[in-house]
């Protein structure tokens, strides 16, 4: 039941103004850029995007900023954006062998044709905070020393001084030299390929069906495999961060191996109508896992199934959790029995969308004054009439936005 | 596909709407009320939504671009068949077999596919069907015979004489739209003029 | 596909990828621009992207990208344009470029800015290359064994 409710606007009104006070903060500290949102906090951006599920970096960074570095916030605000711009078709599909890698490391083979590529990781890295990159030194330092060590790390040749923020476009990275000598990178053929010469992997081929698409209708479970990647890759991270977890706790056990992981820069290519050929569009950045997984036999050749993961952007711990829920969901496919709630898969992709889930979990915060009126008045008639059936709430009333 | 075809030239894309929201708006509100009061003819003068003459008929090239896309992918009549690239280019509107399309436009009766081929829509999307844009159907020869139609959008029931329209394309139109909610739903085209005909106007012979 | 048209393709490809610097110092060589009008304005919008499942399997939709495009018309030639994101001044610029690539009198001067523009992006890529290619792991201990069976 929808009941009316007056007023508030000049509260709300307050509010607003509170919230982008609250968003700039201090005056005395500089305003933060869309241009440092997007290549200094980057790989928040890249999750905005991937779970936003629109791939447009000055969008996204902009988004968090307004959700003021609120996530979950920023990548809705990007949901609700991408509704605003027309539609035009489908990409041709990537090429990811032939991305122009930043990283490629495989947990399978140590020297795979290519080479194993760290790229800039966290792995090996101190988990401890790097106090130099912070703003101000710890303690005061002995005089004289003062001068050289004021804590701001080298100076790339060329840069302002802090506080004089400056744009930077895509492509233009702060600490470019020109004259970086030594080989570049070779081809890198896909890891997998190696297995599949022998046949001890399951191959995978295109059958040329035109693949569904979650963003246009609605589809009954179960969903093909197709359908489940694309749910996938814009799901919560953190929701199958867990989920891949609980596989390797025992919730239903993959044994995963990491075939290949990669981060690379793909082409968009656009078939224009009024070209009647293919174009480049766009690059993007896509990370890109594959896993090999426990074999299954195959009328007594048994050989090792797979996982993939694929996720725009630069978002290694997703695609690899991706990987891993995405093998998991396919149980019922080599006959395992769903054990775990990462390989039911009504409850996976019901229940990743982060967006979704934010809504519908957000709106029980809203006015429910006449439902629990009513609910109220049902316990206070149970007390008075004790033998009644009552066993608690009554039925839930929850009509959508019920006052 | 020809060179020609492929590249596009200035003939072939041409311009489209002179105000892509505002003659979008103007032509959709067009199609709205030709709808919602069925067989009585709306004036406008879809001419002037355009920056050019579209290489069809201007309330035909106006209801494709505000009503086809993609998705809702239409067929094109052979004399309307030129008129693919520049409704691709301004409309990315995907041109299928008439038995697939969401929109049918057909310059004329004797080019219409029969309309037992055209999607009807099922049980459980009668909205899946297709709608039949039809020209030379308002201008032409004046049949003969005359109808009451009736239905909702029509208060008292309302005296019709169709021209350009065969007694026999009427006649398959009731067979077809007494399937109902299954059904295909038609606009009549003609010089600055539209007419609807829902699939829930019924058509008896006066 | 004949050579002339993926020439055009190379053509378009090329200033796709270009930056919205490279492209406004590229336009500024053709000044004073011919007269020209937009057949499509520039725009943005959305193309939902395909993957393949294991990069070789079934198509799959991966998630969309934001772009934007523009057609324009200069001495009855025409000229598309497309870039990444919300930037309706880069797919302008480059409508206009492939534009003159179809002007005769014009094409010569295209071809070489075109020269230009694919060398600064080389450059840069490489740069990028060697610095990436500095992380790769060398195990000193075991052959780098491409043609050894692993």
């Amino acid at each position: 039941m929808y009941v009316a409710v007056k007023g508030g606007e000049k509260a709300i009104k307050s509010a607003h103004a509170l919230l982008s006070e609250a968003r700039r903060g201090p005056l005395d500290i500089p305003e933060i850029s869309q241009g440092q949102i997007r290549h200094q906090l980057g790989l928040a951006v890249e999750r905005v995007m991937a779970e936003g599920s629109l791939y447009a970096p000055k969008l996204a960074a902009l988004a968090v900023k307004q959700a003021r570095g609120d996530l979950v916030e920023a990548i809705f605000l990007l949901r609700a954006t991408r509704g605003t711009f027309p539609t035009w078709g489908y990409s041709e599909p990537l090429d990811s062998s032939a991305a122009r890698a930043k990283r490629r490391i495989s947990g399978t083979w140590k020297d795979l044709p290519g080479g194993q590529i760290l790229g800039a990781t966290f792995d090996y890295s101190h988990r401890l905070l790097d106090f130099e990159l912070g703003d101000v030194a710890r303690h005061s330092r002995p005089l004289g020393e003062a001068e050289e060590a004021r804590g701001e790390g080298p100076r790339v040749p060329g840069e302002r001084e802090p506080g004089q923020a400056r744009e930077r476009e895509p492509g233009e990275t702060g600490a470019q030299e020109p004259g970086e000598t030594g080989p570049s990178l070779e081809a890198l053929p896909r890891a997998a390929r190696i297995l599949l010469g022998e046949g001890l992997l399951e191959t995978e081929s295109d059958d040329g069906e035109t693949p569904g698409d979650l963003t246009r209708r609605t589809y009954p479970f179960p969903y093909s495999r197709e359908l489940r990647l694309q749910s996938l890759a814009r799901a919560d991270e953190g929701f199958l961060l867990s989920l891949a977890y609980s596989t390797q706790r025992g919730f239903g056990s993959t044994h995963p191996f990491v075939a290949e992981l990669r981060i690379g820069t793909v082409k968009v290519e656009f078939w224009a109508p009024e070209l009647g050929f293919p174009v480049t569009v766009a690059e993007m950045e896509i990370t890109e896992c594959e896993t090999v997984n426990q074999f299954r036999g195959n009328g007594g050749r048994p050989r090792f199934t797979r996982g993939y993961g694929l996720v725009m952007g630069d978002n290694e711990r997703k695609a690899l959790a991706l990987a891993m829920v995405e093998r998991a969901l396919r149980a019922p496919e080599y006959e395992e029995g769903v054990k775990g709630p990462a390989q039911d898969e009504e409850f996976v992709l019901s229940h990743g969308d982060n967006v979704e889930a934010y809504g519908f979990v957000s709106h029980v915060k809203l006015p429910h004054y006449v439902d629990f009126q009513a609910e109220l008045s049902l316990l206070r008639s149970l007390r008075e009439n004790p033998g009644g059936t009552g066993d608690g709430f009554g039925e839930e009333g929850d009509g959508d936005g019920a006052l | 596909m020809s060179r020609s075809e492929m590249l596009g030239n200035f003939r072939d894309l041409g311009l489209g709407f002179k105000d892509p929201a505002l003659s979008a708006q103007a032509a959709f509100r067009a199609a709205l009320r030709a709808f919602a009061a069925p067989a009585l003819p709306v004036e406008m003068d879809f001419a002037s939504l355009f920056q050019a003459p579209p290489p069809l008929p201007a309330e035909m090239a106006a209801l494709a671009l505000v009503l086809a896309d993609g998705e809702a992918s239409v067929y094109l009549s052979p004399s309307l068949k030129d008129a693919g690239t520049y409704l691709s280019f301004h409309g990315g509107v995907a041109k299928v077999a008439p038995e697939e399309a969401f929109f049918v436009f057909a310059a004329a009766e004797a080019e219409a596919p029969p309309l037992a081929l055209l999607r009807q829509g099922s049980e459980k999307a009668p909205d899946e069907s297709a709608t039949l844009i039809l020209g030379g159907a308002l201008t032409g020869k004046e049949g003969g015979v005359k109808y009451w139609a009736s239905g909702p959008g029509i208060k008292e029931p309302r005296l019709w004489a169709p021209r350009g329209l065969s007694a026999s394309f009427l006649a398959e139109r009731g067979e077809i739209v007494a399937a109902y909610p299954l059904g295909i739903d038609i606009f009549l085209t003609g010089p600055n003029l539209l007419m609807g005909l829902p699939r829930t106007t019924l058509l008896e012979r006066a | 596909m004949d050579l002339e048209l993926n020439a055009r393709r190379l053509r378009v490809d090329a200033l796709s990828l270009a930056t919205r610097e490279d492209l406004e110092e590229a336009i500024a060589a053709f000044a004073p621009l011919p007269p020209f009008s937009y057949l499509r304005e520039p725009e943005s919008g959305i193309v939902m992207v395909r993957a393949r499942v294991g990069g070789t399997g079934k198509l799959f939709n991966l998630g969309e990208i934001l772009i934007s495009r523009c057609v324009v018309e200069a001495r009855g030639k025409l000229g598309f344009g497309f870039a990444a994101e919300d930037d309706l001044k880069s797919a302008e610029l480059a409508a206009l470029l492939d534009c003159f690539g179809e002007i005769a009198s014009l094409a010569d001067k295209l071809e070489a800015v075109l020269r230009a523009l694919k060398a600064k992006r080389e450059r840069r890529l490489e740069a990028e290359s060697r610095k990436i290619a500095k992380t790769q792991v060398e195990f000193f201990t075991l052959a780098r064994g491409d043609d050894e069976p692993l």
